[in-house]
């Protein structure tokens, strides 16, 4: 087990290089630069500028020295707003985005799950269609014209609910839910096909001759073998929830990371596109490696090692 | 002997589609026979001919699309087709266990084998603790001669081979001592060698606590090993029945005949071809009104295509289900031998 950990360190480490050095790259193939604008500034200003933050040095060597930065924890300044880091970014914009995401998650699991159990325990008839129906809707309506709607029917035209910002605890629901759609739909489909999988398993037919009650051998033999592929899907899942807030942070100015990251991309702000890609993707990393030591709690086929 | 099991006009289909219209599958047509105490009793018969069908209707354990209806079914003189689920599921493992094909798929991989011989006892009888049930388990588990027992309790099935998985679904079944323990090809996705240890193993837990066995198979090596009456099944019904000397004998039904002729020969001297039964398994949708058999029967008449023979008893506990049997059928070219004309004469039809 501590082999399996020290291992996936190493692979997580490398992985998160090449995603580094990729965006690296890519950043600075795009055309254009932070201090670009429609009035062009004087060059001696330009090479100032440049000189302050080492953009007139070769890429290799503002490479390492990127490096070499994040090593210390220490993300640089944002070429955009003076005076502010990207490290005050993400713990400006964290909280609410990690709050946002954390609540979403929670809530896709604790609704998915029951959702797709009951669809595949009233299989064909009017509860499995009406699940079926809310996750068809969810799958294919896009979270922006999801958020657009609901922002439009609850808190528009009914008023039940704030439009924007993240000051009430009611404030979360609608972003929840547009944040959570896809997931949530995605999620109860998939708990309901693999539970009527499991359901026709020779060892649920074994349970059923022991002379177990139906509950016993729902709850004790088949949620758990079929909750398998729904975890399978939990690092991806976590990972659409982040990508995903982006937008919807957008959409009902919640001052999250997501917001800095599209104008940072926009706007060239190569530290900060540099220093939100390496978070999130830091994060991910170790989110689908909880997943995969909680697959193997569940699962003792799985060897670890 | 005593009569423990008795099943009469058992009937099993299946809905084809959603809707009542939709051609349902006659799996099991009508089936009749008993099961005496302490007895085995093999059926055999190709795939789809209704022997596991058969075997799980008696236990209800078929999906919601069967439907199984019944003239009688009794279990030591009690009637059982009746009961309610909850009856049904006390009846299930502790009076009629069962152990199926495969045990690759039988056992629930994220389960420990102990726990899962634990349940079956949990389940019917709960005056016992935890640490008896477990100390129950591990005596089971040695038993079915499983080695280190105690360390074996906590494996879970993926540790173990198929023909340990077997013995673990053996030692499950057998558990609460059963009075029938029905073994729906409890060999066939084993190799030869384990294949041999487990029969024993189910011979002699029988043995020591009497339980009737119902052997359901297609492989009929196994039935001249194990089983003192054997039932031969083809869509649906059962077309012969008879003590197994008598059937390996003198066997009295085409298919049977069919059947032992695709058996390979080992030894010496015999023909080296091995015969098969030409065509394929009659449509269980569509079974018409004459004999299953007859359109792969070499020996069919006009009339076995348009009425199904009744039973006629050829000797002792022997009947079987064909037209040639009858009196007044003639005995040139007979599939029954030289012996034919002076079985013939012995012949008698029975009430069906």
């Amino acid at each position: 087990m501590t082999r399996y950990i020290v291992k996936r360190l190493g692979t997580s480490l490398v992985t998160l290089l090449f995603v580094i050095l990729l965006t690296f790259v890519l950043m600075h193939s795009v055309p254009g630069g932070p201090f670009a604008q429609e009035k062009e500034a004087p060059p001696e200003v330009l090479d100032a500028l440049n000189a302050k933050y080492h953009l007139d040095q070769p890429l290799v060597v503002q490479f390492f020295e990127y490096l070499g930065g994040l090593l210390r924890f220490e993300l640089g300044p944002s070429f955009k707003y003076t005076g502010r880091t990207v490290n005050d970014f993400i713990v400006n914009g964290a909280p609410f985005s990690m709050r946002l995401g954390l609540i979403t998650l929670v809530f896709v699991l604790i609704a998915a799950i029951p959702m797709g159990i009951l669809a595949a325990r009233r299989n064909g008839r009017w509860p499995d269609a009406v699940v079926m129906i809310i996750a068809t809707l969810g799958i294919t309506i896009p979270s922006f014209v999801a958020a657009a709607g609901l922002m439009y029917v609850f808190a528009y035209r009914l008023n039940w609910v704030p439009t924007f910002g993240l000051d009430k605890p009611t404030s979360y629901i609608l972003p929840v839910l547009a944040l959570g759609g896809y997931s949530l739909s995605f999620l109860a489909r998939l708990m309901r096909s693999s539970l009527l999988e499991v359901m026709g398993q020779d060892y649920i037919r074994t349970a059923r001759a022991k002379g177990l009650s139906e509950v016993r051998v729902i709850t004790r033999h088949a949620l758990r073998n079929a909750i398998i592929p729904v975890l399978t899907v939990l690092g991806p899942t976590v990972a659409g929830l982040l990508t995903g807030s982006f937008v919807i942070e957008k959409i009902f100015a919640i001052p999250g990371m997501g917001s800095y990251f599209v104008d940072s991309v926009t706007q060239r702000d190569y530290t900060t596109i540099m220093g939100m890609t390496t978070f999130y993707a830091a994060f991910l990393i170790t989110m689908v490696f909880v997943v995969d030591l909680f697959y193997r709690l569940v699962d003792p086929r799985i060897e670890l090692g | 002997m005593e009569s423990l099991l008795e099943v009469r006009r058992l009937r099993t289909t299946f809905r084809a589609g959603r809707s009542r219209h939709d051609a349902a599958v006659q799996a099991v047509r009508s089936v009749d026979f008993q099961l005496g105490r302490g007895e085995t009793v093999g059926v055999v018969g190709e795939s789809g001919s209704g022997k596991s069908v058969t075997a799980l209707s008696l236990v209800g354990l078929l999906p919601k699309t069967a439907l199984v209806e019944v003239d009688k079914l009794t279990l030591d003189g009690a009637s059982i087709s009746h009961l309610s689920r909850r009856q049904l599921r006390d009846l299930r493992g502790r009076r009629i266990a069962m152990v199926f094909q495969d045990p690759m798929t039988s056992l629930n991989p994220l389960m420990r084998v102990g726990r899962q011989i634990d349940e079956m006892i949990s389940a019917h009888d709960r005056r016992l603790t935890r640490r008896e049930r477990k100390r129950r388990v591990i005596g089971l588990l040695a038993e079915v001669r499983i080695p280190e027992p105690e360390k074996r309790y906590n494996s879970y099935p993926h540790e173990f081979s198929g023909g340990m998985r077997q013995r673990v679904m053996i030692a499950m079944a057998m558990a609460l001592r059963p009075e029938i323990l029905i073994a729906d090809e409890p060999t066939t996705a084993l190799d030869v060698t384990i294949q041999d240890q487990v029969l024993r193993l189910m011979r002699r837990l029988q043995g020591e606590s009497g339980t009737s066995i119902l052997l359901i198979t297609h492989d009929l090596a196994v039935v001249a090993g194990m089983c003192s009456r054997v039932i031969v099944m083809y869509g649906g019904l059962i077309m012969e029945e008879a003590p197994t000397t008598s059937l390996f004998a003198q066997p009295m039904h085409p298919y049977t005949i069919g059947l032992l002729g695709s058996l390979p020969a080992l030894r010496q001297g015999q023909s080296d071809r091995l015969d098969s039964i030409p065509g394929a398994p009659p449509d269980m949708t569509a079974p018409g009104d004459g004999c299953p058999f007859a359109p792969r029967c070499k020996y069919a008449r006009v009339r076995c295509e348009r009425a199904l023979a009744p039973y006629y008893a050829v000797a002792d506990g022997h009947r079987s289900r064909c037209w040639l049997l009858d009196a007044a059928a003639p005995g040139a070219d007979s599939p029954f031998g030289e012996a034919d004309g002076e079985l013939r004469r012995k012949v008698v039809p029975l009430d069906d």
